[in-house]
């Protein structure tokens, strides 16, 4: 498989090049560049005086003075603990924190106010499940499902998972142009599957994957389904209940607000009837010294102080998503995507990983044959003050599928624009022509050489 | 003498001691210098030059001691063979490997400046002097880069191949 894909994925670039087709930009489906306003750091600038570019949104987002406000609003005005005291701050609190959660469930149409568990981050609530749902339910010869493009985040819980219960974790492939392989799901997908975990977005092909239909051929063999939902939460409208999906979880600040916050969400009947996971304060209705009781959803998955203040922040960057509208941001990364793969696509020796712009959100990552993704980031960071990701990103298994090691990618958001990504490809142009082979004759030969 | 091999080829074969190496590099080096300061160009043109003409890459008939090493946070790849004799005389060396141009053109680097020299230079030669010799200032993380030689040419002094003493 190896070989078959790392040969595709070099020959696919090659069919590309005599088609270097551009689609005109539609302007009306951009955003207002007004909204940079809002983000302080964006005028920034970075090596040398030159404005910051920031295009490594996967990796994690800025944020807007409304979320900093926020923040620092709560540390001034409000700040105590959470549902333990009788005092005004801690009641003021406490009522900020649990509107953040109505704020979350909203944001994923959940049923349920208590579906929604805050964590520390995406990591935490894939572990959560993994650790609380996963050690109750799976046994000896069950088969956890995972796919080949998952973040090391969805992939190693699930491992551990494995190793812990004798359960058995089966891959999904991916078709030759970095899409979900759905008749390797079909195939793999039996009455032995307990769970399949995959992402709503590949955070290094920008794949879309569709969570629904997945969702219902999971169901139709009795398998539950948890969705890695950190690159589409933040980009797009997300609907638990049209998705029908048992658990998704995402982070905070991939979508504007702060890091050290998470949400797990879970339906009802199986969060009820899971283990809690971390025993502490909080989490419990009663102790006595041998033994306790559980508290009821959602503090039974919050043991101890939870993130308060960047629950607060994630509810403020929640409040500015809905402001600039999801599915407005969705539309605005999709053009800068499609401006963006139409002009790299053309460049000898560059290989796009993914599927084409249709089937992808504002994602694009590269291999160049012969330049390594540290060189493309260190110049375009030292030179073109553009700010992307080298390296794996978190998918070293996907990378080694693809017979490469690392990438560098460029991610979008609704801040970024189309004079950016032109900024960034002029990079990518300059860096290609710095490392090109310029047939150097050694002077440094030692004389036995 | 070695023969000149282009590309990676029995690295898979080589015990990697990641861990190890890894914790003895962040005692070891320098504190974290700030930014590269104006227009420092990282890419002069004596590493370019390194990177693609490189000093004894490829593989050495007569080992006595190799290790490799890899950085796992963007594979970068490096071994390095040394031929050792009786008195801890480097009699040749050579190196392979894969990943960007600051972990390659500082090995290459590396080894030019040890050619001729004996195991206690290279054990006294430090981080440090490493990321001296390198040149151009760098970020902590590419720090790592540049010291990946540094560490595995440290292992290989360590590490008899099979059939050596
Ligand atoms: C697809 C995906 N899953 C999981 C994660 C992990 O998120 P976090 O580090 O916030 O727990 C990330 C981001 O790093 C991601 O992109």
């Amino acid at each position: 498989m190896l070989q078959y894909l790392a040969a595709i994925v070099f020959i696919d670039n090659k069919a590309h090049m005599s088609a270097p087709a551009t689609t005109p930009v539609d302007e009306t489906q951009l955003l207002s560049p007004k909204w940079r306003d809002d983000f302080p750091i964006l005028s920034e600038e970075v090596g040398n005086g030159r404005p910051l570019v920031f295009l490594d949104n996967a990796a994690s987002t800025q944020h807007p003075r409304q979320v900093i406000e926020a923040i620092t609003g709560v540390y001034e005005r409000d700040y105590a603990n959470v549902h333990r005291g009788i005092h005004t701050l801690s009641e003021r609190s406490t009522e900020l924190y649990e509107e953040a959660r109505e704020k979350c469930r909203t944001l994923l149409n959940a049923q349920h106010f208590h579906e929604v568990i805050f964590t520390s981050g995406t990591t935490a609530s894939i572990n959560t499940v993994a650790r609380s749902w996963g050690d109750a339910n799976v046994g000896p010869g069950d088969e956890i499902l995972v796919t080949i493009m998952e973040h090391h985040s969805n992939l190693v819980p699930w491992q551990q998972l494995a190793a812990r219960t004798g359960a058995v974790l089966r891959h999904v492939r991916m078709t030759w142009d970095g899409r979900l392989d759905m008749q390797s799901l079909d195939e793999l997908l039996t009455e032995r599957t307990k769970l399949l975990a995959v992402a709503s977005v590949s955070n290094t092909l920008g794949t879309i994957n569709p969570i629904a239909k997945i969702v219902e051929k999971a169901h139709a063999v009795g398998a539950l389904v948890l969705v890695d939902a950190a690159q589409s939460v933040p980009h797009m409208t997300t609907d638990v209940q049209a998705l029908d999906c048992d658990f998704l979880a995402f982070s905070g600040h991939k979508m504007l607000g702060p890091s050290g916050v998470g949400v797990l969400y879970g339906k009802e009947a199986l969060l009820d009837a899971m283990p809690p996971f971390l025993g502490g304060g909080s989490m419990i209705n009663e102790v006595q010294l041998d033994t306790f009781t559980p508290a009821e959803l959602p503090a039974k998955f919050e043991a101890g102080t939870p993130p308060i203040v960047p629950a607060i922040g994630m509810s403020a960057a929640i409040d500015y998503l809905h402001n600039v509208g999801l599915d407005a941001i969705h539309r605005h990364e999709q053009q800068l995507t499609r401006y963006c793969y139409e002009r790299l696509e053309d460049t000898d020796g560059l290989c796009i990983l993914g599927p084409e712009p249709k089937h992808r959100a504002g994602i694009v990552s590269f291999a160049f044959d012969k330049i390594h993704s540290h060189e493309f980031a260190q110049v375009l960071n030292d030179k073109f003050g553009v700010a992307v990701r080298a390296g794996h990103h978190c998918t070293q298994p996907l990378h080694r599928v693809m017979g490469i090691t690392a990438s560098t990618r460029a991610s979008f958001y609704l801040y970024n624009t189309i004079e950016e990504v032109d900024h960034f490809l002029e990079g990518v142009k300059a860096v290609q022509k710095m490392f090109a082979p310029r047939q150097r004759t050694s002077k440094r030969r030692k004389p036995d050489e | 003498m070695g023969r000149r091999r282009g590309r990676l080829g029995s690295l898979a074969s080589v015990r990697w001691t990641a861990a190890a190496c890894l914790t003895r590099a962040s005692k070891l080096a320098p504190r974290a210098s700030p930014m590269p300061s104006d227009e420092e160009e990282l890419y002069q043109d004596h590493i370019l030059d390194h990177y693609e003409d490189p000093f004894h890459r490829g593989h050495l008939d007569g080992v006595t001691h190799a290790h490799a090493d890899k950085n796992p946070l963007c594979g970068d790849v490096v071994k390095i063979e040394l031929q050792l004799d009786d008195e801890g005389k480097i009699v040749d060396l050579y190196f392979d490997g894969e990943g960007c141009v600051i972990s390659q053109a500082s090995a290459s680097m590396l080894l030019e400046e040890m050619y001729g020299k004996t195991v206690d230079d290279i054990k006294m030669f430090s981080a440090e002097d490493m990321l001296k010799l390198y040149g151009p200032r760098l970020t902590p993380n590419r720090q790592k880069c540049c010291l990946l030689s540094w560490k595995v040419i440290q292992g290989a002094i360590h590490s008899p191949v099979d059939g050596e003493k």
